[in-house]
């Protein structure tokens, strides 16, 4: 797969259009993913796509090989997203309960209930973490990056991504250890 | 790794996907802005794009380029300054023989010649420099002359003109200022008589009673002095004007102008007149004194004489009848 992107890449470079038009077919739904769950809504998720692609075709004649292309893009939506927040002097947005009307997978019905509830539960501790922590957690996990990639992506050392891994799951342990003590709000409350 | 850890990690990994929405892939797709560069085969394994090399090593090439500049700057000027030393050393070690060679021969030959040699030298410049001296002193003295002789020539010229002319030409000059005081007299009488007569259209052809009554008419009072009258000062102003500013004897007051010859002014240090029709006999006063008559206290000029030019002032043959001014 990497092998695939980066050819297609290198395909790109050359000014072949299909070869580009794939690389979006392969990377707009993560991209589009990562940056939902950084900004506060769809309209501006989107609005970051289209400029971090945009910043992909400026930067591809540049792009040397030494990273994934899947790292790559994910390092370039992520200073997109900086930069936004900073020129436009957004403050930290939260993002809506995205996870609460998807289900992650199938099964009877109390069991998606019960399912639905422990995950809402893990997402809005997520939600609830320092921002370096948080945006680590979404690369690695939810966009599925390895170590190395997450590193790339946010322009720091592996250890790095490991220490903010360790520390994120710790502080997530400790949020939903107090919330099993208090009654935990439902998927349905927090639809309503 | 606990278990509830793993099974965060498993939801985590498992987390939903936000569904991008309709219509995103085909704007992405419509706004691909491709611009073909060298494929990166062509570039060693490893290596940066060119501008992204030079990016990433600026900061340190900067320096390093300055630094060897530097260097390179410092090194010229070290071999210039080596090569010019060595130059300096080589002129001077040439130097040194030419120097030497001359004064070997009397070091070598005659010590004593020398020194006569040289007292000899230094009497004929002491010689020199008294004649130099002798001369000095002689130029000194004719300078002394020639500023006394300066001395005196501006003291001569400090002295009045008079000191430089003759008996003639001071007598002359005499003359000359005395013609000049007379016609300034005889024009100051023009003014008075046609004061009057001003005057007198306006008073029903009778003259003033006093001078002072026709300041108005008179321009200044200065035309009430005489010239040669230097017994006298002239008003600054018809306001601080008294009879002992005016030169002139006033003889027709409110006089009618049907006697036109009648005297009105007379000046008696030229011995000129004003008749009261405005006219001025020069010196008649002086030189045909037969000529002014009194007619019940009025002085009358009886024929015209000649037309007189006016000149120096005639020695007095009739004093005036009264010395008194108005």
């Amino acid at each position: 797969m990497e092998t695939d992107t980066n050819q297609l890449a290198e395909t790109a470079r050359c000014g072949d259009r299909a070869a580009a038009v794939r690389l979006i077919e392969l990377f707009y739904g993560r991209i589009y993913a990562f940056l939902r769950r950084l900004a506060a809504n769809d309209a501006d998720a989107a609005d970051l796509t289209q400029r971090t692609f945009g910043r992909v075709w400026q930067a591809l004649p540049t792009f040397a090989g030494r990273s994934s292309v899947s790292s790559w893009m994910h390092s370039i939506a992520y200073h997109v997203y900086v930069d936004w927040r900073r020129a436009d002097r957004h403050t930290e947005p939260r993002s809506n309960e995205w996870w609460a009307a998807r289900p992650a997978s199938e099964a009877r019905p109390d069991e998606i209930v019960a399912l639905a509830d422990s995950a809402a539960a893990v997402y809005g501790s997520v939600e609830e973490l320092e921002p370096d922590l948080r945006h680590t957690v979404q690369l690695h996990y939810y966009q599925n990056l390895t170590l190395q990639e997450t590193a790339d992506a946010m322009g720091v050392a592996t250890s790095t991504v490991k220490y903010r891994l360790r520390q994120a799951l710790t502080e997530l342990q400790r949020k939903l250890a107090s919330e099993r003590t208090t009654p935990m709000p439902t998927a349905a409350s927090r639809m309503i | 790794m606990s278990t509830i850890e793993h099974e965060i990690e498993t939801v985590l990994r498992a987390a939903p996907e936000p569904v991008p929405p309709s219509g995103l892939k085909e704007q992405l797709i419509a706004q691909v802005r491709l611009t073909a560069g060298r494929p990166a085969s062509d570039l060693p394994a490893g290596t940066p794009a060119p501008a992204g090399w030079l990016r990433r090593w600026w900061p340190v090439l900067a320096p390093a380029a300055v630094s060897l500049a530097c260097a390179v700057g410092l090194t010229t000027q070290q071999m210039e300054i080596r090569d010019l030393k060595r130059a300096i050393q080589d002129s001077s070690r040439d130097a040194a023989p030419n120097a030497v060679a001359p004064a070997a021969p009397n070091v070598g030959t005659n010590d004593v010649s020398a020194g006569s040699d040289a007292a000899a030298r230094t009497e004929q410049e002491i010689v020199r420099l008294k004649e130099l001296a002798s001369q000095l002193a002689a130029e000194v003295a004719e300078l002394e002359q020639m500023r006394a002789d300066n001395v005196k020539l501006r003291a001569q010229l400090a002295k009045p003109p008079s000191g430089f002319l003759s008996a003639d030409e001071t007598e002359a000059l005499a003359k000359a200022k005395e013609k000049a005081e007379s016609i300034a007299c005889v024009n100051n009488l023009k003014q008075l008589g046609l004061s009057v007569r001003v005057w007198a259209l306006d008073n029903k052809d009778i003259s003033p009673p006093n001078v002072l009554d026709m300041t108005n008419e008179m321009s200044t009072p200065k035309i009430l002095r005489c010239p040669a009258d230097h017994a006298r000062e002239a008003a600054t102003s018809f306001a601080s004007y008294t009879p002992a500013n005016c030169s002139y004897e006033y003889l027709a007051p409110s006089a009618p102008e049907t006697e036109p010859t009648r005297v009105l002014f007379r000046c008696p240090i030229h011995g000129h007149v004003c008749l009261c029709d405005g006219s001025v006999q020069g010196g008649v006063a002086k030189l045909h004194p037969e000529q002014l008559v009194y007619r019940d206290g009025k002085l009358y000029l009886e024929d015209s004489p000649p037309p007189v030019q006016p000149g120096p002032a005639p020695q007095p043959a009739n004093p005036p009848p009264d010395g008194s001014n108005p």
